[in-house]
Formats: structure tokens, C-alpha cells, sequence
């Protein structure tokens, strides 16, 4: 089953010129619509469940021959074999949203509207599918709608739900180009959210948000490379916090971490770094990371990348 | 301690050990294993409604859920393995990166995938520690089996060709460099991206084994955009463009003047990105100017200063 996505034709995106024109497009995040599918994906599965359920009670205690008290039972077992079906195919597409988040950010949009339209999904499933909605969001830099599902999504229990894809490209939260695999495993989805959250935040000005989900960082598993995407988010979160010294503390090891991300990523941290050794006064230490900045950046990848995050 | 006594394994073992370890997938047996209780159960409801018989579906049914759930866990703990031996290489902990991979590879043949993580591990560890016949064992051993088409193919190829040149393979390194000089990717036009970084060190580097400083200084326009994508890495070609400068000759004082400063430059950013030591235990080409005590003003701090 699936509803009808919305058709958009001749409407601009509102902040993203990356998407084409006449595509079909999922409609603006709502929070209570995320409510309904999930609502109904849960609804139709506990019927089948309590139908099977009074089927099983009714054979037991009917005297109905054997065949015809075999028949209810298949059609069940059929309409949970069903869903699973739904559910499996959606599943498998994931990847190749994923793919497309990066590469054809319409064609990822027109995909992802058409999943997300299917129903009953399975739980994980239909999480998966608003994360990969998140990523997308986020690669057309529309950050107040990523934060809004991520916080959503953060709501529901992830435990069970793993997130096999890498982090977002092309920002300064994703030093990760190449990290697929890396987040294959309990606990990586939500890191991955909320590294998502915290930049978001971050670029719509929302401190106070941005401290909330980087604080949650802290006390989640994080593997080294969403330890090198914490590191960036935290640099950007304390120079536009003012914290100049929090962001200077323990440099050496701060440099030595950001030599692990790629070139843009690492230069961009060495450029807010020399912005807060400016600001603190320390001429050598600017001058010096400005110099590395130049050499592992260009002035308009930094401006990219750090966007509205510079002092 | 163990890493102080650590000797990186030769081609042939290296060799004989992918050979005893190939990937195979999981087992057919394990694969059918929970279909085939599964089946059981199916045939003992159908065949046998009533009777004591009955009473084996439920311990089948428990232990297909239990022989699942272990089958997931074994699968994520091999997963963390292979990332935090994937973790080691990307901190530049070569020997332990290598040595626990190395451990791993006969657990990881279950996951062709994940047998390929640990031997790209392997090829990047035992490049780095010097062990370049072994290495280019290994990255032979994955671009065999890795469709040409495969983005990390190129990576692959040039890592090797970077491999030989080192380890004075320097006929293959320069048919190798041929073949990929004519592929779209390294045209002109386009912004600068790894593989093409990769690509310009490359030849670079043949450039400086081969001594042939003045076409090394002919094409050195655009190499600092050229090489930004490798990030520090970048600091080998930037030494390496110093080395050539710092190498050319001339008999015009003015012009040996500027080659000097281009020289200075060079090794200047080259220092600025990586440690002295670092270069010239990669590099031994680079040897000449680092014993020369006119380039020493020219070395540029690798840490951030401290301030007094």
C-alpha cells in the first residue's frame, strides 16, 4: 500500500536550488505525520498479531474440521509475510538512497517520497527511512528541518536499529568520506543523528541546542571517526560560544586529530582555531595555524564548509 | 614491548598467508541451518498435529532464535575488530594495525567484505613500515579482485605505483603511470581530487627517483592546489619539490639564488605539515638537503608553537 506523494511542480525549494523542478517531493517534515505512519505501521501489525492470536484460541476450542481451522491460520501467517515483504523491499532501497544523497539529491527525493509512502512498514525500517530523510535535508543544507526529525527521531528507540551507510559528505560533520562500515553497529544511528542535530543547531544559530546534543556526544560510544566529527562540531560550537580557550585547550592533541580528517576538513579546523587564537590574543599560534590552513585549504573551500560557524 | 621486536612479515609469507585465507562467505551450512530447523518444524506441525513429537517444535523454533542471535553477535564483534584494525592505520599505529590485522584475516573469511578492509589495513601498515615487496603483494591482491570500475580501484593502483617507486620497481611504477595518464580522470580540467593528488606525487616521484629535477621544476605550477587534497600527506610532494629545486644546477648566480628560495619554500611547507624525521625516514632521497646546514633556517615548525 502507499499514499500519494506530493508532486511539486514549479515550486523553488526553499533554501536549495539542488532539487529539480517538476519532481515529486516529500512533503515538509511534520512531527504528527511522522506520529500517524508510525501509529498505523504499529496498528496494523498488532491486528495481525491479535488475529493470530484468535486464531489460534478458536482452533483450539472450535470442533470445525481440520482444514477449514488451518485455512484462517495461513491467511495471517499470509498478511504477516506481507508486511515483512513491504518492509524487506523498502529496506533493501536504503542503500541506494543513501547513494543518491550524495550523488542526485532530486533523484534521492523523488525515492525517498515514494517509500516513505508505503505501508506498514516495520518500525526500524520506517526510522531508517526518516534518517536517510535527515541526511538529505542536511546535504540541501535545510538545517531546521533536519533538526526537526532528528529530534524525532532521537524520541524513538534506536536500540535495535543500526545504521549501515556513511555520514553525510560535504560539511564540516563529515570528515567520514570513506567510512562506510564504520557505523555498523548499535548505538551508530543515534551518534549519527546526533551529529546531524548538533550541526544543524549549530547553523541555525541555536547554541543552546547545539550544547544539548553535543553534551549527549559525550556520553555516547563513538568510534574515531565521529570522534574527529565531535572534534569539529565542538571547535565550531565553542568559537561561536565565545570559549576561545575551551577550544584551545590541549591543541597539540586537537592538531593531531584533526590530521586524521580529510584536507578540507582539517584546514577548516585550523582556520577556527587561528580565529580563536586571534581572538585570545596569541599572535604565534594564529599565524601558524593560519599558514597550515593555507596549505591544507583553499579560502572557498573554508567558507563552505564553515558557512555561518566563524566568529 | 611486543612492538619493539616487531619485524613486518616478507612477500612470501604475506603471500602464503592470503593464500591459506581467502574469502569464502559463511558456509552453506550456517546459511541453511535456520532454514532447514525452520523446515523441520513446518513438516513436524504438518505431518504429526498430534503426539509427543509435538513437543521438539518449540525447543527447534527457541534454537533457531538463539543460533540467529549468536550468528548477530559474532558477525558485530568481528565488525568492531576489523574497524578498530581499520582505527590503528588511520592513527598511524602501523605495527598494531598490522599485527591484529594480520590475526583477523583468517576470523574475517566468513565477509568477503570485511576480509577486504583488513587486507587494505595490511597493504597501507606494511607500505608505512617499509615492507614495500610485501605491500605491493597485498595491493596487487585487491586490485586482482576488484572490478577496474570499483572508485577504490584507482586508489588502489596508485598506492602501488607510489609502492614500487619506492621500492625501485621503477620500470612497473613507470608502465603503470603510462596506462593511468591516459584515463579520463587525470585530464585536464576539473578541480583537484585524491586520486589526481596521488596522481601528481606520483609522477613526482618519478621524477625525483629518476633524477629528472628540471622537469620536476617545470611542472611544479599548481602543485600546492594540485597536492591540498592529501592533506598533510601533501608535506612528501612539497619535500620532494624542495629536493628538486635544492638539486638543479646552474651556473647563473642569480638563477641558483632563486632556485635556493624556491627551495626554501618548498621545504618550508613540506616541514610546516610533517616532521623532518618523518620525511626523511619515508623519503632517503631527501637526505642531501637535510643535511644541508643551509636549509635548517628554512624548517618550519610541525607543532603549534608554544606560547611563553
Amino acid at each position: 500500500m502507499s499514499e500519494q506523494p506530493q508532486s511539486v511542480e514549479g515550486e523553488s525549494a526553499s533554501d536549495d536550488s539542488e532539487q529539480s523542478q517538476a519532481s515529486i517531493q516529500v512533503p515538509p517534515f511534520a512531527p504528527s505525520r511522522f506520529q500517524n505512519q508510525m501509529g498505523r505501521d504499529t496498528g496494523v501489525r498488532w491486528a495481525i498479531f491479535g488475529s493470530l492470536v484468535v486464531v489460534i484460541f478458536a482452533t483450539m476450542f472450535t470442533t470445525t474440521g481440520e482444514s477449514m481451522a488451518v485455512l484462517p491460520m495461513v491467511i495471517v501467517a499470509v498478511a504477516w509475510v506481507g508486511i515483512g515483504m513491504v518492509s524487506t523491499r523498502v529496506a533493501q532501497r536504503l542503500h541506494r538512497v543513501a547513494e543518491l544523497i550524495h550523488r542526485d539529491p532530486a533523484r534521492a527525493e523523488e525515492l525517498l517520497a515514494d517509500l516513505i509512502s508505503r505501508w506498514p512498514l516495520h518500525r526500524s525500517v520506517r526510522v531508517l527511512l526518516y534518517h536517510r530523510l535527515a541526511m538529505l535535508r542536511h546535504r540541501q543544507q535545510r538545517y531546521a528541518e533536519t533538526s526537526a526529525i532528528c529530534q524525532v527521531l532521537l524520541r524513538q528507540s534506536l536500540g535495535m536499529t543500526t545504521n549501515l551507510m556513511s555520514a553525510p559528505r560535504g560539511t564540516m560533520s563529515a570528515g567520514a568520506d570513506g567510512a562506510d562500515g564504520m557505523h555498523d553497529r548499535a548505538g551508530g544511528l543515534r551518534t549519527h543523528i546526533l551529529l546531524m542535530l548538533a550541526e544543524s543547531r549549530l547553523r541555525c544559530g541555536d547554541l543552546a541546542g547545539a550544547w544539548t546534543a553535543l553534551s549527549q556526544l559525550h556520553s555516547a560510544p563513538v568510534s574515531l571517526i565521529e570522534s574527529l566529527q565531535r572534534l569539529a562540531l565542538q571547535t565550531q560550537y565553542e568559537i561561536a560560544a565565545g570559549q576561545y580557550d575551551a577550544a584551545l585547550a590541549q591543541i597539540e592533541h586537537k592538531i593531531r586529530l584533526a590530521e586524521l580528517m580529510p584536507a578540507p576538513q582539517c584546514g577548516a579546523i585550523h582556520s577556527l582555531l587561528a580565529d580563536a587564537a586571534e581572538y585570545s590574543g596569541r599572535e604565534r599560534l594564529a599565524t601558524w595555524l593560519n599558514a597550515r590552513a593555507d596549505l591544507l585549504t583553499t579560502a572557498e573551500q573554508r567558507d563552505v564548509l564553515l558557512g555561518n560557524a566563524r566568529a | 614491548m611486543a612492538e619493539q621486536n616487531f619485524s613486518p612479515p616478507n612477500a612470501e609469507q604475506l603471500r602464503e598467508h592470503l593464500r591459506l585465507n581467502p574469502p569464502t562467505g559463511p558456509s552453506p551450512l550456517a546459511a541453511w541451518t535456520p532454514m532447514l530447523l525452520m523446515s523441520v518444524a513446518m513438516l513436524i506441525v504438518i505431518l504429526a498435529p498430534d503426539g509427543a513429537i509435538q513437543l521438539l517444535v518449540l525447543p527447534l523454533m527457541i534454537s533457531v532464535f538463539v543460533y540467529l542471535g549468536i550468528r548477530v553477535r559474532m558477525v558485530r564483534g568481528l565488525s568492531a575488530k576489523v574497524n578498530a584494525v581499520q582505527e590503528l592505520a588511520m592513527m598511524r599505529y602501523w605495527p598494531q594495525s598490522l599485527r591484529i590485522g594480520w590475526q583477523l584475516l583468517p576470523e574475517a573469511k566468513v565477509s568477503p567484505e570485511m576480509h577486504g578492509r583488513i587486507v587494505v589495513a595490511i597493504a597501507h601498515s606494511l607500505d608505512q613500515v617499509g615492507a614495500y615487496d610485501a605491500a605491493i603483494i597485498a595491493y596487487s591482491y585487491l586490485i586482482e579482485r576488484m572490478s577496474p570500475d570499483h572508485p577504490g580501484s584507482l586508489q588502489l593502483r596508485l598506492q602501488r605505483t607510489l609502492t614500487q617507486l619506492a621500492n625501485d620497481q621503477l620500470a612497473d611504477a613507470d608502465d603503470a603511470l603510462r596506462r593511468m595518464r591516459s584515463q579520463s580522470e587525470f585530464g585536464e580540467g576539473g578541480g583537484p581530487t585524491t586520486a589526481r593528488a596521488a596522481f601528481r606525487l606520483a609522477n613526482l616521484f618519478q621524477q625525483v627517483r629518476t633524477h629528472h629535477w628540471d622537469d620536476a621544476v617545470e611542472t611544479s605550477d599548481g602543485m600546492l592546489d594540485d597536492l591540498r587534497p592529501l592533506g598533510i600527506d601533501a608535506g612528501y610532494g612539497h619535500a620532494l619539490l624542495a629536493l628538486s629545486f635544492h638539486q638543479m644546477k646552474t651556473d647563473d648566480e642569480a638563477a641558483t639564488e632563486k632556485l635556493r628560495r624556491q627551495a626554501k619554500l618548498w621545504w618550508s611547507r613540506a616541514t610546516m605539515l610533517l616532521p623532518v624525521s618523518t620525511l626523511g625516514d619515508r623519503l632517503i632521497e631527501l637526505k642531501p638537503m637535510i643535511e644541508d646546514p643551509s636549509m635548517a633556517d628554512a624548517v618550519s615548525p610541525s607543532q603549534p608553537p608554544q606560547e611563553v
